[in-house]
């Protein structure tokens, strides 16, 4: 029997294949229901313009209750990296308070697209976070298992 | 259009329902899934349904974290409260709070044993152990055994005794650690002073030796009343023979009982791990703690990694989905790693398992080093509930302290002086006379008698030691009892979980599907 986060995940996808996915979002990847990728572009005037991410969504098998570990994808030799934006890190991580305590199974995996592709529309200066080098340095491989303390809340 | 008739449309009229959580319709188009039906609520002010199941088992996983807790009864979209009932008894709630209250001492403890150890260091490590584990003692042993064996004045103490006692609260301490837990920590204090020559009765000069191992002729070693009989003495058990015997073997059938016991409250193992999984696994709840007294300790250490971004507009949203606003910055932990570990979790049965955490490990040391004081108090207890119960007195071996029988066989005159094994020479000429073969075998057969049957001194006192580890044994049956009584309440709290439904109140019959029945 399929779990509940394999049967989500399917309608999720019957979705995104009917209805299709938002501007300048497209799905590269969903082979199964443990990895998805998707292809994020700032549509319209950003710092952004013409960048295209890679973003990478991996489920557990208590998703939607449990929340996706999302990160930009980040593969050096391939000439792919992590926007530079103050709440990306250059490991593709990413501090956003939907990912981790604002989670909630009403989102879904083009809603977190959604929003990550307004967080970089709305960036007005391109620079990493402050405590990139030290994050980076010592960050847990799967981002879900980082206490990302959210204090910013002018965002 | 039909003329809305003039009622509020419920959760049972709408034409589908999309649980928004596992995303499951039902409807008439839709094929009925298989198993039995779900019960279906409409929790909030908005149009949002979903599974009570689906719901319940995210409110408890948003629980489970501390960060998260706040928003758990909340609705992702409107906001509005969800209305739980359950059965959540006083008990329950109290426990809860204790527990949250015990963890807040562990933390308040490890910091005041922080600020101790820097004094410890400062004033030697060795001293302070020491100081420890002769309080403990005394806890333990009582006054009278305590004065007798070791005394008030670190002189008299051998140097056995100067390395055990500061071994006494590392050994408690790392009791907690391992598997061998609760009863262990007494098993070094029963088997420091079995042989050994109590300095007291020597410095107090009443008794030139109270245990004389060595007897006078060592042809007549097994009637020497020097050395116990055993069968004057044979109740309580000698410290050693408890410690080496009756405490591993009551310890195992307990352990065997008590879980044996466990699963029949609360169920099998594999129905506590479905209670227990949530987000990402289980996460014990003194995790929820750690990752909060984590990011307290790194809002001290103020790293302020965040910038302005810009107010998000929503360009791609569509349809009934409000994203939360995009995030907001943070500063990363990089200790982290906190919460979500699905393979130690897996472990997490038996309660073998201790979670290595700055609360815990607070609450943990505290724990142990107060098992004296525990087993003292218990033992007390136990003495003074023996005065009335007859049959506890006999179990207990109370024997009135020994100074009192002496003077009381004084008052009555037929006290005429020490006792012969207390007048007798501690080392008797016919000893000095022996080869070294033949002193060092009857050494070794004194010590072997006496660990088995105990000194004298043991058996002749009150023995305080035996009616604390009673005592200690039956607080902590009575805490495993508790303990599981809160989870056997806890679970049936999360069992018994209902959540209100609404009817669609303050919603456009417009922005409803609801069924053609409806508007009939």
């Amino acid at each position: 029997m399929a779990s509940i986060s394999a049967k989500r995940l399917a309608k999720e996808l019957k979705e995104i294949q009917t209805e299709g996915c938002p501007v300048g979002v497209n799905l590269l990847r969903a082979d199964d229901f443990q990895t998805w990728l998707f292809s994020i572009e700032v549509m319209g005037e950003s710092l952004y313009k013409g960048e295209v991410q890679t973003l990478q969504f991996r489920f557990d098998s208590n998703y939607p209750i449990s929340s996706p570990a999302v990160q930009f994808l980040v593969r050096e030799n391939e000439g792919i990296r992590a926007p530079i934006h103050p709440h990306v890190y250059s490991n593709g991580h990413i501090c956003a308070s939907i990912l981790g305590t604002e989670w909630s199974p009403v989102l879904s995996v083009v809603a977190v697209c959604v929003t990550l592709q307004s967080m970089l529309a709305s960036c007005k200066k391109k620079e990493r976070p402050v405590d990139n080098d030290r994050y980076v340095l010592h960050a847990p491989e799967n981002p879900k298992k980082t206490q990302f303390h959210y204090d910013d809340d002018t965002v | 259009m039909p003329e809305p008739p003039n009622r509020v449309p419920t959760i049972d009229d709408l034409r589908v329902k999309l649980c928004y959580i596992c995303r499951e319709e039902e409807g008439p188009e839709q094929d009925q899934p298989a198993g039995p039906p779900k019960q279906w609520i409409h929790p909030c002010r908005c149009t949002l349904v979903a599974h009570e199941t689906c719901l319940l088992q995210w409110i408890q996983s948003a629980e489970r974290d501390a960060s998260r807790a706040p928003n758990a009864l909340k609705c992702p979209q409107c906001s509005s409260q969800y209305q739980m009932q359950s059965k959540n008894p006083f008990v329950l709630r109290l426990m809860k709070k204790l527990n949250g209250t015990g963890l807040w001492m562990g933390r308040w403890f490890l910091l005041g044993s922080a600020a101790g150890i820097i004094v410890v260091v400062g004033s030697g490590f060795f001293v302070m152990m020491t100081a420890y584990g002769a309080w403990a003692v005394r806890q333990f042993i009582g006054n009278e055994m305590f004065d007798l064996l070791l005394t008030d004045d670190p002189a008299n103490w051998s140097w056995p005794v100067l390395l055990n006692l500061p071994a006494i609260p590392l050994s408690l301490i790392l009791s907690r650690f391992s598997n061998t837990h609760n009863f262990m920590p007494l098993f070094p204090i029963l088997l420091i002073w079995p042989s050994a020559v109590p300095p007291g009765v020597i410095s107090q000069g009443r008794w030139s030796n109270s245990i004389n191992i060595f007897p006078k002729n060592t042809t007549t070693t097994t009637q020497s009343n020097s050395l116990l009989s055993i069968s004057n003495y044979a109740w309580p058990p000698t410290p050693f023979v408890f410690g080496m015997f009756v405490v591993p073997f009551v310890r195992s059938m307990y352990r065997r009982w008590f879980k044996k016991f466990e699963a029949a409250i609360l169920g099998s193992d594999a129905e506590r791990q479905r209670q227990e999984g949530g987000d990402n696994g289980a996460q014990a709840e003194g995790d929820v703690l750690e990752i909060h007294i984590r990011a307290n300790i790194e809002v001290g250490d103020g790293g302020q990694g965040h910038q302005n971004g810009g107010q998000g507009q929503d360009q791609g949203q569509e349809g009934e989905q409000q994203a939360p606003r995009p995030q907001q910055h943070q500063r990363p932990n990089a200790a982290a790693g906190g919460g979500n570990n699905n393979a130690n979790n897996n472990n997490d049965q038996g309660g073998g398992r201790r979670n290595i955490n700055l609360t815990s490990l607070g609450r943990t040391i505290g724990g142990a080093l107060l098992i004296p004081a525990i087993s003292n108090i218990m033992g007390n207890l136990l003495y003074r509930l023996s005065a009335r119960v007859p049959f506890l007195k006999t179990f207990l071996g109370v024997r009135p302290p020994l100074a009192s029988i002496y003077n009381m066989k004084k008052k009555k005159g037929v006290w005429t002086g020490l006792p012969p094994w207390f007048g007798a020479p501690t080392i008797s000429s016919d000893f000095e006379k022996m080869g070294f073969a033949g002193q060092l075998g009857s050494t070794l057969k004194a010590v072997m008698i006496t660990l088995w049957g105990g000194t004298r001194t043991w058996a002749e006192a009150d023995p305080v030691w035996w009616r604390n580890s009673v005592g200690f044994g039956l607080f902590i049956l009575a805490r495993d009892c508790a303990d599981l009584w809160y989870r056997w309440l806890a679970k049936r709290e999360l069992n018994s979980r209902h959540l209100k439904s609404h009817d669609f109140q303050g919603i456009e019959i417009q922005e409803l599907d609801l069924k053609p029945s409806f508007f009939s």
